[in-house]
């Protein structure tokens, strides 16, 4: 069954966009399979303000003002993501140097 | 017969010298857990999302310019704060950019404000608080993740 977004999507009849509405939605399918929750979170709400602002809940400012927010919001994500990796890098270099100094090698030396 | 084998594995760095330069590598790049710039986040949070709802249409509110003013220098006040307390100690790129980005979107949403005039209409308002929200649950994790 289409989606109330498919309909707006379908119903914008300007060849001119075809490529464009095609790679939209072959993206935000990819967005909504997509392991990640805020990418599917993300993919979700932009097809509900595309549905809004075509039915005049929401006005083109209004619409440009919340892709900027969630532009936004994206980049922090992967901000965060940086530092997940080097939290995890570190637990991997520093973490596991510290286990094996301070308590494993102590209980080696002192069974020898 | 020997040589070529010896300078083979002199040429090879030991894996504990690996470890050891990445753990350099990473003590140096600075991204330590700090309570209050956590707290700071949250308290932007907290104020940014009030800031939005008070200035959002409601049932016996008529716009005026004054009101947004002082409101928006005191949310500005807190940011600086938290901006400044990160200039006091060892540089975090990556907090500072949270900051930045948060800020940011802060001085979008006075701009929209200041030049519409107006307050958010509801449906709007609603929408932007989730995707504001969502930036400041980025940086808290962010901050949870160090």
């Amino acid at each position: 069954m289409a989606s109330a977004f498919d309909d707006v999507l379908d119903g914008i009849k300007d060849e001119s966009v075809k490529a464009a509405k095609d790679q939209l939605q072959s993206l935000l399918q990819q967005a909504r399979a997509d392991s990640s929750a805020f990418a599917q979170k993300n993919a979700a709400a932009l097809e509900e303000w595309i549905v809004e602002l075509s039915n005049g809940d929401l006005n083109q400012k209004e619409f440009n003002e919340l892709v900027d927010a969630q532009r936004a919001a994206a980049e922090q994500f992967v901000n965060t993501q940086a530092i997940a990796g080097q939290a995890r890098a570190r637990e991997l270099t520093l973490t596991v140097l510290d286990i094996a100094v301070k308590k494993v090698v102590p209980v080696l030396i002192a069974a020898i | 017969m020997n040589a070529p084998a010896r300078r083979s594995s002199r040429n090879v760095i030991h894996p504990v010298v690996l470890a050891l330069g990445a753990a350099l590598l990473l003590a140096g790049c600075g991204t330590t857990k700090d309570a209050k710039s956590r707290d700071d986040i949250a308290s932007l949070k907290t104020t940014h999302l009030a800031f939005i709802d008070e200035f959002t249409e409601g049932a016996g509110k008529t716009w005026d310019d004054q009101q947004l003013t002082p409101r928006t220098a005191a949310v500005e006040l807190q940011f600086t704060n938290a901006e400044q307390y990160e200039a006091t100690k060892k540089k975090d790129a990556r907090r500072s950019a949270a900051i930045s980005n948060l800020h940011s979107q802060f001085k979008k949403n006075v701009k929209s404000l200041e030049s519409g005039k107006a307050f958010y209409r509801p449906t709007f308002a609603a929408r932007l608080k989730d995707q504001v929200a969502q930036n400041y649950d980025q940086a808290l994790r962010g901050e949870d993740l160090r």
